[in-house]
């Protein structure tokens, strides 16, 4: 009888213990995964006119599809994707006299029509004193618009592709063909791109 | 045949339990990438209070340790915690040069699975990434408690396994098995102040303390992911009552600490992040009951602490 009592409490609590810990400790979850990435456009300067423009066509898409790639992700996954921020500096300044220059950074795009429009602007910058540095640019609503655009058609599964323009309108001192103004930079963008994935989390209570 | 499935069935459960944070562990570091350390530590809090929450229950159990004579227990048992409202939610603040500055109550690791978005100048918007809604944080530890000379005993926990892959996404055949390493140590003593007490004494009366050190995971580096130590001070009480049944009760001051170190390219390179927390001390009250068989021992607690949890388990000794 004791004996009997003894190995029907034994069965109970392993009972108890599989109810809880094997039936149960591992629960699905669908979850948001924030996947952030900066992409960066060149450009290369050198000029001896005050007013330029310098395109950088960029392939959204496939840049894009690397991220993704990256973060083992499907575009399927992708639930959407916005511009965070943007910056921009000067990577490569080889003469030894500053400018200061003034314009802005357009942006629009090459696969359908959307654009041209401002990305930010820039007045009066050093190009020794932004040498190295990352700028934090104050956006346009209207350059957001065509990039947050091409994001999304590119989660539809739309293939965009972007250019982005240098528009500079003014080099002070003024450049001229014994003096060239030279210098490389970029200017880069910040995107969260939000992406659900399954899981299997252990939550056994 | 039923009773041998049963067992089967049970410790197949118990291994299981033994690396369930390691799964957990690996997916971490993908959603912690998203930040670069100010919001690290919010989202990761509940989580770091629910391992010291774990890690100091389950230990000391009964006070009776006999003065000379031999005691062996080989132990299994699962330490919990339930998450409450306020854990789901911390104060995060957005990065990544996003304007203006804005403050948000975002998921923590164990909120909501979705992400939270909010909405900046010139159209831009700023993503706080999701928790995995968990209920629930469970350890299980395997513990030996050997003693009965001189009303000492000492108690052992050790478990270590490779379960193969860093969790490392940038490598699909690792993420894809990536569990990545568990490893738990802990010591500890506890000595029976019932033997200078007067045999008239109506409880057993004990003290001792426990030592751990657990890891978890790797990150993309191949450093450990999650690194925690904890420390249980304490004494215990305990009345044998009804041949196998023993009330228990005991207060202790706990220590847990723990770090975590995981790559993030929110800064637009690869950065690695390390998180220190804050060593976390709370008194610690437990409540709970064993029942004493001869050979088979199980046990029940509820610990009240700086997260409350509980515990139960089997034993199987002299």
């Amino acid at each position: 009888m004791k004996a009997a009592m003894k190995r029907t409490g034994l069965v109970l609590f392993l009972f108890g213990l599989i109810q809880v810990a094997g039936g149960c400790i591992m629960e699905d979850r669908v979850i948001e995964l924030v996947i952030n990435e900066t992409t960066c456009a060149e450009f290369l300067e050198d000029h001896a006119t005050v007013s330029f423009v310098t395109p950088a066509t960029v392939d959204y898409a496939a840049e894009i599809n690397e991220i993704l790639d990256d973060n083992d992700i499907s575009r399927e996954d992708l639930v959407s994707a916005r511009l965070v921020s943007a910056s921009y500096g000067v990577t490569d300044f080889p003469t030894h006299d500053d400018w200061n220059i003034t314009g802005s950074i357009t942006v629009e795009r090459n696969d359908i029509a959307d654009g041209p429009s401002t990305l930010w602007e820039y007045t009066s910058v050093s190009v020794q004193g932004a040498l190295g540095k990352k700028i934090p640019a104050v956006l346009n609503e209207d350059g957001v618009g065509v990039l947050n655009r091409a994001l999304a058609e590119f989660i539809a599964g739309g293939a965009p592709v972007l250019t982005f323009k240098v528009v500079n309108s003014g080099v002070t001192p003024a450049p001229s063909s014994g003096d060239h103004l030279l210098f490389d930079w970029n200017g880069c963008i910040v995107v969260d791109f939000v992406a659900k994935t399954d899981v299997e989390v252990p939550d056994p209570f | 045949m039923v009773y041998g499935d049963f067992l089967k069935k049970g410790f197949v459960s118990l291994a299981l339990l033994l690396c369930l944070a390691t799964p957990l562990s690996a997916q971490i570091e993908d959603q912690l990438s998203a930040y670069t350390g100010a919001n690290a530590t919010g989202y990761l809090q509940p989580f770091s209070s629910a391992f010291g929450a774990d890690l100091n229950s389950g230990i000391f159990r009964s006070a009776s340790i006999p003065k000379m004579r031999p005691k062996i227990r080989l132990e299994l048992q699962v330490m919990s915690v339930i998450f409450g409202d306020d854990d789901k939610t911390f104060r995060a603040v957005t990065e990544r040069g996003f304007t203006p500055v804005t403050y948000a109550n975002a998921p923590t690791v164990v909120g909501s699975g979705k992400a939270l978005i909010v909405e900046g100048d010139g159209g831009t918007a700023f993503a706080f990434p999701g928790g995995f809604d968990l209920h629930s944080f469970a350890l299980a530890a395997p513990q030996l408690r050997a003693g009965g000379l001189f009303g000492t005993e000492v108690i052992f926990r050790y478990f270590a396994l490779d379960v193969g892959g860093s969790g490392d996404s940038e490598d699909s055949e690792d993420s894809d098995s990536g569990l990545g390493k568990i490893s738990l140590f802990g010591i500890g003593l506890k000595h029976s102040v019932s033997q200078y007490l007067p045999p008239l004494f109506p409880v057993d009366i004990s003290a001792g303390f426990f030592w751990q050190s657990f890891s978890l995971g790797e990150n993309k580096s191949g450093d450990k992911l999650i690194e925690s130590h904890a420390l249980s001070i304490g004494v215990q009480a305990s009345k044998k009552l009804a041949m196998f049944f023993e009330p228990y009760v005991g207060v202790s001051y706990d220590t847990h600490s723990m770090d975590v170190s995981y790559e993030s390219e929110a800064t637009g390179s690869t950065t690695t992040i390390d998180v220190d927390f804050e060593k976390d001390s709370s008194m610690h009250l437990t409540l709970g009951l064993c029942l004493e068989l001869p050979v088979v021992k199980g046990f029940a607690e509820y610990n009240i602490a700086g997260m409350n949890s509980f515990a139960f388990g089997i034993g199987f000794g002299i």
